[in-house]
């Protein structure tokens, strides 16, 4: 498995802006076969820079992948069930992958860090986008819950499918910092997943279809791109790139 | 029958010597046998004149038109009474009785001054008889006539009065020899209007007397009475000639200076017959019309008062002898009319000047019977009600009256005021006696003499001393300056009153500032153990006198209210608390100098008082020696710290003044002595008591005293900690958890610190954190905070207050500085304590609280209970779907518990879950 880790400063003028390092990776990693895409990035701070709280980010999937041919999500999850009942509440079929994610918040000296798992689901589309639920599940060392919708759009000009994952502010204590996601980390595909389904009344697990990776390596091989918003104003840009099947 | 008229008149004629006088008297002796039937002894008339001098050229004997000119020297005073008679068997008339004791009481304001006349030897006087008078002529003041009847015959005897030498202790004695000598005592009427009273006792019985003529001359040696003078008097009348006196002249008589009212004599006596029974009789002065003849001219009386007050210590805010001086001047020239007499003395004290509370210690004081301010007999006042001396010089006598200057009780006095004065003072068989009123100014306690219908006695000087040195009854002003007494001094001659003053300086001990000693704290210095608290205050003389204090002890020193009664707050303010909520009592010092006086009272504890949970009623008895000042009641406000629960005592104003009395007070010393009711600290680092004492003047002084302790380190510690979780657990309801801390009671150190960290699967939830109070709200008040920031409840049961301490979790944000703080603000009694709890990250990642600063005071219980609910502050980490249980999982959790002697207890907790249904033991 190649990887190719691009960390991309930001354009913000800023020079205290954060820098963010984007981490592609495919699996398995073959011409024309279903997929599990993993992204993950990390961000630190620039130089002598505090970290700014993530206000958005989005992942540009590479030219020809995207989730229409997938059976990925046959169900959907919402936002509330989510909340109320955990990620029990929602259907086997709307899981269509999971991850890590790792958030934090500085009250002074003490830096809470927060280590969530991601389960990912698909819930029922957005202006007729294709949608995605992110649930974290932190734990440890408080528990905090979160929930972020990401939309799977493909504009004109770009070459793939993106996903767009706006991050609404996540308070703390009253006129405490918020938290800020500092990695994170989410697996798209078939990988770990079983559906189920009615078979002469049984149910039968099986793995549903991933994305499907092009039948055609470009040169230089598959870029995976990331574009991230702060709070403050700034932003940045990573990219990954995933070397073509040998 | 001899002819004894012949006898004498030949005998007087020829100047015959003694041995034939003699003889003639032993026949006149036996004449005046009484012979008469007995009817009723009495006066048969009374006259009584005032005359102005004669015009020149008149007979000898004659006298001037009625004296009307007040504080005149008269030519010549005159009393003239004749007694009842009865014909006898023979036809012939007789006095009733023959009249043993004569009184005859000259108007009041009458002075009659026998210094600087001339006296004759009492044995001159003895030696005597009808023919030759051996008293010196110089020494002769008046004349005295009687009828009387000799073998049938009327006849008007006259003979001399003369001021005699008289043995000490009396005023003066006249004489006259009327063929035996009499004696004519001068006294004052003490009891009464302090007149003069001429007394004729014992009076011989040689002859019947049908009326006498007591003539008493206004200035003995004036020329115009030389025909009547030794031996130009004869005595059947004028015997011609002139005899002048060598003496100066001086005013023996001098009228009173009240104009107005008629001039009034009486006459009481008795008879041989009768001794003892008195019978009485008055008369006033009438013109020729029958009308009653008072005195006018009043307008022309000189009256100059000076007043003159000192300090025999000029020293500020101490106890002092103070001396206040009055002087009237007397006019001697027997020409001239004399002063006027003072009516009403109002002496105004400076200002500062005032009772001395120091007094009070030993001070009795004199009640109206013992004053005996309505008969003559001399007071008999206790010592101890002895306040100072008086002084009080005359005309009437050669040297000072000088007596004592009692306190007199107060209330039971003529004036049924709180203060007065009895002046008593003597010589010579002179006893007066006064009554003065003292008012003392209920804001100011300046003090104002007041003496109202002063005898009509003339005085030059009257000098009242107050006693100085430890037992001084007045004070000096508490600050150096120029003092000034005031006066009003209303004369008998006018309503205008003269208005002299007089000014003092303070310069010595003018020290002032506001820097009081302080001492407080525990009695014990063993820690955890049971003691008293006291507390001190003390400042010295001139220094500024307190107003209020505030008192703050240091944490631990906490009291054990739950066994105390608290005194309801009527009682309380009207210092009537019941025995059962006495804790201690309290001790105030008043007074300037070196003894002051102490009030002694006790203090009670209290409900809510002035927005304090707490207070203290301190009842003082305002009991000073003689006086009952009431009850005097100070509060105190009594805070519990929230944050240490450290106390702190501010007293309201002390007292000031008490009806008057400047308290100047000293020295406060609160004891809380109730036993078992203070318990010291367990935690033994250096502490004071601190605070800050404000006097009247405004300043301020800060107070602080050690508070050592030892023995901390030798307190056990063994608390027990048990916690506890609901098994159910909910993703919405969160989770619960319950902390037990025991301590258990005894000797034992305090909790200082809890710690605890939670278990990683019950976890602080994020959306509880941000419902969090706002730092700013929570700090302003709790009860503001939105209900979502209440996470749970604790209760703390300890010995310090009657009910457990209960209040609400609140979680609290310390914003971008600190994790949020979990604040347990508990109540009981008023007592609210903010007990903050600080979350931390543990080394382990989870989420620890620490309780860091708990009171030093007994905790026997110490519970936290954070439930479940929607705003839950715990979660299960653990869950994936709506609920789950903690039956079959292993809760484990870290506590410590640290005391405050420094000791450590560390536990590992088992959490036990609550709610899950018994395992059944499977069947064999």
């Amino acid at each position: 498995l190649a990887v190719a880790l691009v960390p991309v400063a930001a354009a913000s003028p800023a020079a205290a802006s954060p820098v963010v390092a984007l981490k592609a990776e495919l699996q398995p990693k073959k011409l024309g076969a279903s997929t599990t895409v993993s992204l993950g990035f990390h961000v630190t701070p620039g130089p002598g820079g505090d970290l700014p709280s993530l206000s958005n980010f989005a992942l540009r999937l590479p030219s020809g992948m995207g989730f229409a041919a997938t059976t990925l999500g046959l169900a959907t999850c919402s936002t509330p069930v989510l909340f109320t009942e955990g990620p029990d509440g929602c259907p086997h079929e709307s899981v269509i992958g999971f991850g890590t994610a790792q958030a934090q918040a500085a009250f002074g000296a003490q830096v809470l860090h927060e280590r969530a798992r991601v389960s990912i689901f698909m819930t029922r589309p957005v202006d007729q986008h294709t949608t995605a639920l992110f649930y974290f599940d932190g734990r440890t060392p408080v528990i905090a819950p979160l929930v972020l919708q990401s939309e799977v759009l493909t504009p004109k000009q770009s070459p793939g499918s993106v996903l767009t994952t706006p991050i609404p502010s996540i308070p703390t204590a009253p006129d405490g910092p918020e938290i800020t996601i500092v990695a994170f980390r989410a697996s798209i595909g078939p990988r770990r997943l079983r559906y189920f389904k009615r078979v002469h009344h049984r149910l039968v697990a099986y793995r549903p279809e991933g994305i499907g990776i092009p039948t055609v390596c470009p040169r230089g091989g598959f870029v995976f791109a990331g574009e991230f918003r702060f709070q403050d104003g700034s932003h940045a840009a990573a990219k990954s790139r995933v070397p073509c099947p040998t | 029958m001899p002819n004894l008229r012949a006898c004498l008149i030949t005998a007087a004629h020829a100047r015959w010597r003694r041995s034939l006088g003699a003889v003639c008297a032993a026949a006149f002796l036996v004449l005046a046998a009484p012979v008469a039937t007995q009817a009723s002894f009495g006066l048969k008339s009374l006259d009584f004149s005032v005359d102005s001098a004669p015009s020149l050229g008149a007979e000898p004997g004659a006298v001037g038109p009625p004296e009307v000119q007040a504080a005149a020297r008269p030519y010549q005073v005159t009393v003239t009474f004749s007694f009842n008679q009865t014909a006898d068997s023979e036809g012939s008339t007789q006095p009733d009785e023959d009249p043993k004791d004569i009184q005859i009481g000259l108007p009041s304001g009458f002075i009659g001054s026998l210094v600087d006349i001339p006296q004759c030897p009492r044995v001159s006087l003895e030696s005597s008889s009808l023919f030759e008078q051996k008293c010196p002529a110089d020494a002769q003041v008046g004349t005295l006539a009687f009828d009387t009847m000799l073998a049938g015959v009327p006849i008007k005897i006259t003979v001399p009065i003369f001021n005699l030498e008289h043995p000490p202790g009396v005023v003066g004695e006249l004489g006259a020899f009327a063929n035996m000598p009499v004696f004519i005592g001068v006294g004052v009427r003490t009891g009464g209007d302090y007149g003069v009273t001429v007394s004729m006792r014992n009076l011989p019985q040689v002859a019947p007397v049908f009326a006498e003529s007591l003539s008493l001359w206004g200035v003995p040696a004036d020329e115009r009475h030389d025909s009547l003078r030794g031996e130009c008097l004869g005595f059947e009348g004028v015997s011609g000639g002139d005899c002048p006196s060598d003496a100066s002249r001086k005013p023996f008589l001098t009228l009173p200076g009240a104009c107005g009212k008629p001039l009034q004599v009486s006459i009481r006596m008795d008879s041989w017959q009768q001794p003892g029974e008195f019978v009485e009789r008055t008369a006033v002065r009438e013109d020729l019309e029958g009308k009653a003849l008072g005195l006018s001219g009043c307008g022309r009386l000189a009256f100059d008062p000076a007043i003159e007050t000192k300090l025999a210590s000029p020293t500020a805010d101490t106890g002092s002898a103070i001396a206040a001086h009055l002087h009237i001047p007397q006019n001697e020239n027997p020409d001239e009319l004399a002063g006027a007499d003072v009516r009403r003395a109002v002496v105004t004290l400076p200002p500062g000047v005032s009772i001395n509370p120091a007094a009070a210690g030993w001070l009795g004081s004199c009640r109206p019977e013992e004053a005996a301010l309505d008969s003559s007999a001399r007071p008999s006042c206790p010592p101890s009600s002895g306040i100072g001396s008086v002084e009080i010089v005359s005309p009437l006598l050669e040297g000072p009256l000088q007596g004592q200057i009692y306190l007199a009780a107060p209330g039971d006095n003529p004036f049924k005021s709180v203060f007065a004065v009895y002046l008593a003072a003597e010589r010579d068989g002179v006893l007066v006696k006064l009554a003065g009123r003292i008012d003392a100014d209920p804001d100011t306690g300046q003090l104002t003499l007041v003496f109202d219908d002063m005898p009509e006695l003339s005085f030059s000087d009257l000098v009242l001393n107050f006693d100085g040195g430890p037992r001084s009854p007045l004070a000096t002003p508490p600050r150096c300056g120029t003092f000034t007494t005031t006066t009003r001094l209303t004369p008998y001659s006018t309503s205008s009153a003269a208005t002299p003053s007089s000014s003092f300086a303070v310069d010595r001990g003018c020290g002032g500032g506001f820097s009081p000693s302080f001492q407080g704290g525990a009695a014990s210095t063993l820690a955890g153990a049971g003691t008293a608290l006291t507390l001190r205050l003390s400042r010295a003389d001139g220094e500024e006198t307190f107003r209020s204090f505030s008192v703050a002890f240091p944490p631990g020193l906490a009291p054990l209210l739950g066994g105390v009664a608290l005194c309801a707050e009527a009682q309380a303010a009207a210092g009537s608390c019941d025995p059962a909520s006495r804790i201690g009592s309290i001790a105030i010092a008043a007074g300037a100098g070196p003894n002051p006086f102490y009030f002694v009272g006790s203090v009670f504890l209290t409900g809510p008082y002035g927005g304090a949970p707490f207070g203290l009623s301190m009842t003082i008895p305002g009991v000073a020696g003689p006086f009952d000042l009431g009850v005097v009641v100070v509060r105190a406000r009594v805070f519990v710290d929230p944050g240490d629960a450290h106390l702190t005592i501010v007293t309201d104003s002390l007292p000031r003044i008490l009806q008057g009395i400047p308290l100047r007070v000293r020295d406060v010393h609160l004891v809380v002595d109730r036993p078992g009711l203070f318990v010291t600290p367990t935690n033994c680092d250096s502490r004071w008591v601190s605070g800050v004492a404000l006097s009247e003047a405004g300043s301020t002084a800060s107070l602080s005293s050690p508070a050592p302790l030892t023995g901390c380190s030798e307190l056990p510690f063994s608390p027990r900690i048990y916690a506890s979780t609901n098994a159910r657990v909910t993703r919405t309801g969160g989770a619960a958890l319950k902390l037990v801390i025991r301590n258990p009671p005894g000797e034992q150190a305090n909790i200082h610190a809890i710690s605890i960290e939670f278990p990683r699967r019950l976890s602080p939830r994020l959306s509880a954190i941000q419902a969090a109070c706002a730092e700013g709200a929570f700090a302003s008040e709790p009860a503001s905070c939105p209900p979502a920031s209440v996470v749970g409840e604790a209760t703390v049961s300890t010995p310090v207050l009657g009910t457990p301490l209960r209040g609400p979790a609140y979680l609290v944000s310390r914003g971008r500085d600190a994790l949020p703080q979990l604040v347990l603000v508990l109540r009981a009694q008023g007592v609210v304590l903010r007990v903050p709890g600080s979350l931390r990250i543990s080394d382990a990642g989870s989420i620890a609280a620490t309780f860091g600063s708990i009171p030093d005071t007994p905790i026997s219980r110490f519970a936290l209970r954070l439930p479940r609910g929607p705003h839950s502050v715990l979660g299960a980490g653990f869950l994936s779907g709506i609920r789950g249980s903690f039956c079959e999982r292993k809760l484990t959790m870290h506590a410590q518990i640290l005391a405050q002697n420094g000791l450590r207890v560390r536990r590992s907790l088992r959490v036990s879950a609550t709610g899950c249904a018994r395992k059944q033991s499977s069947p064999k």
